[in-house]
Formats: C-alpha cells, sequence, structure tokens
C-alpha cells in the first residue's frame, strides 16, 4: 500500500477561521488561533485514545484582534501570541493552572504577524505589516527588551523562524523575498536575502541542522535553500564570511492557489504544505538524491484533497518528537483544527 | 469637501440586456441553478462608487464580460477597471466587490479580483493587496474601513435596477 494521510481527529471550538497551529516542544499540547482573537489548548482526552480530544484552556481577552499566530517558549512554560492589534502577548501558566498574560510587548505599528523563541529561549523576534523585524531579549519578571529593530524588508513581513540551534533568524516577505539575520555582539544585521519567488513568501522552515530552509509563496511554489559555508568548494561567491543561501531545488505544479504553510519535520525529514486550494501535500526526498547534499530531490508521498472542506489550510505542523512523529496538524478556514496520521 | 479624484467621470447608461431574465428552468426547484457570470455581475453592479452617488456599472467600472465563472470549479475571476489611471480608490473599489461576495456567495468559491490589465499605473500592487487574504482581513477588522465599505455596499441589492 502506497503512504497515506488518515485523519484522526477533529478539534472544533473556534468561532472563526483558525490561523496557526503550534505543537508544545513535548508535543504534549497543541495550541491553536485565529479570528475569533483566542488561543486554544487541546490535549488527548486519555493516553490511548488519540481520537478525542479536550479543548483545556481559552486563553482570551488580551487581543482586540485577529491572533495570527502563537509560538511555545521552549521550556513549554510560556506562550507567545502575535495579534493584528500590533501587540505580542506573553503568556504564562500560573499556579492554578491558568494561563495569563503576563506581558504585552508594543512596538509595531500595526498587524503583527509571526512571533518565535529562538532555540536558546532568550530571544523573541516578531514581524508585520510595518515591514520590520523585532529582535527582543527576555529579562528577568517577564520584562521583554527590544535589541533591535530592522527594516530592511520593503513590504510587510509575513513570518520570522529561528535557525534550530543558533542565533540566526530567517524573515518571510509579502516583497517576495527571504531575509537571513545574525548578530555581531548584538548588532543584528541582514546577512543575506534570498531571491527567487515570484511573489510573497508565506512559510519557512529550517530542517533539522538549519543547513537547509524550505520556503512555500503565493507563487504555488516551494523552494528549497542551502547555505553554503565559505570558502566553499563549490566556489560560490559569499559576502564576507557569511555562508551564501542558495536554490538548490523546486516544487512546482503541486498547488492550484497560494500555498500558506510549510513544515519540515526535524524527527524523519519529510515537508508537509497547506494550500488555498484546500490542499495539504507531503513530500519525501528521493533516496537517489541523499548522498547529494547540494541537490536534494523531493517527491510527492501523498495528499489530502479538501483537507478542511471546501476552506483554505492556513497552517500545518508535524509533530516536534520521535513519539508521535507521523503526527501532523492542520489549521483551516473552516474553523476547524485537524489531526493526521501519516501512514507509510 | 476633498477634492475629488476623478471629477468628472463619464457615465454609462446600463445595457438593457444584461438585465436577468429568469428563465422556467430558473423557476424550477427540481433544477439546480448553476452560478452563472450574470448572478456574480448582478451582485456587484449596483455597489455605490466611493467618491459619487453612481454604481460601478454606471461608470463601467464593472462589466458582464469580465466576470469569469467556473461554478464546477469554484473559481470566480472579477476584473475591474478604473475610472482614471491613477485612482487611489482602485484598492477600496476592489475591496468592496470582495466583501459583497464574500458576503453573498457560497464560501466553496475561491475568488480572485484584479484591475483590468492595463487601466491602472499601480495594477500589480493593487491587485496583489486585493488577493492577500490576510491583508482583506485585517482591513475588514478596521471599523472605520469597514463603515466605507458598508456605505457603498447599501445600493448593492438594488442589482441593476436603480430608478433614477
Amino acid at each position: 500500500m502506497s503512504p497515506n494521510l488518515e485523519q484522526i481527529a477533529e478539534l472544533k471550538g473556534h468561532t472563526d477561521r483558525v490561523w496557526s497551529v503550534a505543537w508544545s516542544p513535548t508535543g504534549d499540547v497543541l495550541a491553536s488561533c485565529g479570528g475569533d482573537k483566542t488561543v486554544r489548548l487541546w490535549v488527548p482526552t486519555s493516553e490511548n485514545d488519540s481520537s478525542e480530544w479536550t479543548c483545556t484552556h481559552v486563553l482570551e481577552g488580551a487581543h482586540k484582534r485577529t491572533i495570527r499566530s502563537v509560538a511555545w517558549s521552549l521550556d513549554g512554560r510560556q506562550l507567545a501570541t502575535a495579534s493584528f492589534d500590533a501587540l505580542t502577548g506573553i503568556w504564562e501558566r500560573g499556579d492554578g493552572g491558568d494561563y495569563e498574560c503576563v506581558a504585552t510587548l508594543e512596538g509595531h505599528e500595526n498587524e503583527t504577524k509571526s512571533v518565535a523563541w529562538s532555540s536558546s529561549g532568550s530571544l523573541l523576534a516578531t514581524c508585520g505589516r510595518d515591514k520590520s523585524v523585532w529582535i527582543w531579549e527576555a529579562a528577568e519578571d517577564n520584562d521583554f527588551e527590544c535589541l533591535s529593530v530592522l527594516q530592511e524588508h520593503t513590504q510587510d513581513v509575513k513570518m520570522v523562524i529561528w535557525h534550530p540551534t543558533h542565533e540566526l533568524l530567517a524573515s518571510a516577505s509579502y516583497d517576495d523575498t527571504i531575509k537571513i539575520w545574525r548578530d555581531d555582539d548584538d548588532d543584528w544585521y541582514c546577512s543575506d536575502t534570498l531571491e527567487g519567488h515570484e511573489s510573497t513568501v508565506w512559510a519557512i522552515d529550517f530542517d533539522k541542522t538549519g543547513d537547509y530552509l524550505v520556503s512555500a509563496s503565493d507563487d504555488k511554489t516551494i523552494k528549497f535553500w542551502k547555505s553554503f559555508p565559505n570558502n566553499n568548494q563549490e566556489g560560490m561567491d559569499t559576502y564576507r564570511v557569511h555562508p551564501k543561501w542558495k536554490c538548490v531545488h523546486t516544487l512546482s505544479g503541486h498547488h492550484s492557489r497560494c500555498i500558506y504553510s510549510v513544515s519540515w519535520s526535524k524527527v524523519h525529514g519529510r515537508v508537509a504544505s497547506g494550500s488555498g486550494d484546500n490542499v495539504i501535500r507531503v513530500f519525501e526526498q528521493d533516496s537517489s538524491s541523499q548522498d547529494d547534499i547540494n541537490s536534494p530531490n523531493f517527491s510527492l508521498v501523498t495528499s489530502v484533497s479538501s483537507a478542511h472542506g471546501i476552506a483554505d489550510v492556513n497552517c500545518i505542523q508535524w509533530y516536534p518528537i520521535e513519539k508521535h512523529s507521523n503526527w501532523l496538524a492542520t489549521a483551516g478556514d473552516d474553523g476547524i483544527v485537524r489531526i493526521w496520521r501519516f501512514v507509510e | 469637501m476633498p477634492e475629488l479624484i476623478n471629477a468628472n467621470p463619464t457615465i454609462y447608461t446600463p445595457s438593457k440586456k444584461s438585465h436577468r431574465v429568469i428563465t422556467p428552468e430558473e423557476e424550477d426547484e427540481n433544477i439546480e441553478d448553476k452560478i452563472d457570470s450574470r448572478e456574480v455581475f448582478d451582485l456587484i453592479r449596483s455597489i455605490s462608487d466611493p467618491e459619487h452617488p453612481l454604481t460601478l456599472e454606471e461608470l463601467n467600472v464593472t462589466q458582464l464580460e469580465h466576470v469569469t465563472v467556473d461554478d464546477n470549479n469554484d473559481r470566480i475571476v472579477i476584473e475591474f477597471t478604473p475610472t482614471i489611471p491613477h485612482c487611489s480608490m482602485a484598492t477600496l473599489i476592489g475591496l468592496c466587490i470582495r466583501v459583497r461576495l464574500l458576503r453573498s456567495l457560497p464560501e466553496r468559491f475561491k475568488v480572485d479580483i484584479n484591475v483590468r490589465k492595463g487601466t491602472h499605473q499601480s495594477e500589480q500592487a493593487v491587485n496583489k493587496q486585493l488577493n492577500d487574504k490576510e491583508r482583506v482581513a485585517a482591513a475588514l477588522e478596521n471599523t472605520h474601513l469597514l463603515e466605507v465599505v458598508n456605505q457603498c455596499l447599501t445600493t448593492a441589492n438594488a442589482r441593476g435596477n436603480i430608478d433614477k
């Protein structure tokens, strides 16, 4: 039998479109957020049965507009939310078990679209329609200090994501580019601009090594990028001493409308995409290209049409660790969160 | 009163043939009616222009020939023509069309709204914004903007039957 995706569960509760889902670092809890201005936390109702899920918490009240994205801190104790109300919320689980908004970060002029914690847990990045990317440092007592405001994108910044191990940030934009940001003694700057997409880049994800990046765009393609180190044998031009990113593979013809989300499993390396054509797809690296690190080739292994019925798929996320690494969570314009199992 | 973007627009008389004629098949409850371009055009033709007491049809901003409906594949493409190539209202007009269709059509339809090729100096920028659903969602959470859109949509139900 060929690989396929089977739906395990439907999580209903949001009263508007769901924009984003995020697994806690241990995979125990799934957070979802959307147009109803809430974050919902979900867990399987029992350890052995993953078909029933319970909404354990509804985080609300802090944002006056859509919550566009949600991110867990490394230790799973805190959640950060990016909202169209221009604020970034920091939520913490109190002794009583309820989540409280313990800080709101002000700075963006209008819609905040994405938020991400660095792998060390000490830095937070946000981005928004004001074309800027902000780097924040967590201090004591839930105080966040802005380290840098990066303004090199020429349009709306859709998403930020940190390298899996280094303090290196990637941002995706309505200006059709991806930018790589790094710091030199707390001085943050753009070290590379990845050009190649022909429309808005909606989503990006690193592979587990951080040497590769995958991107999804309104141009209906998925691109794979590789970081070529300085003094590389391939003879690529490099800027100063920084690695230079180059597109090494493009997947096209798989989606007929904008691709809103892409997720690269840190466990098994498969890539999943979700699109405005209602389809979710899973791609796998060809075994024949495994040895050629400079040109990985990915092929479609399975898809689900109408994954959220007639609705767009806004977000797709692989389960983060080995335990249920074949699970995928998706969020749709139908207001539903779905859990899928990839079966080989 | 602020200066109008286009103070003297050309006014067109709606052509009679675009008025919908109800066929016996359409009256028959047992026959499923496909959504066609005339039906979609009827939904948007009487939207008011943001700066004139005229409808989009009267200004030739929307035309039946520029509405494409693929009912089987749930796709609709609308092209509209700003009255002048530097019309700063183009994005707002497109947003009005989008909201009207969001509220009136079955949810299964995926709608693309574009300025007709060569009719606006910022064609690409306008199109990109109108078809970015995140930007549209954010715009509709802006109460002031939503009021302006709702104002333009108050006449939309006339579907071409406006008495002058």
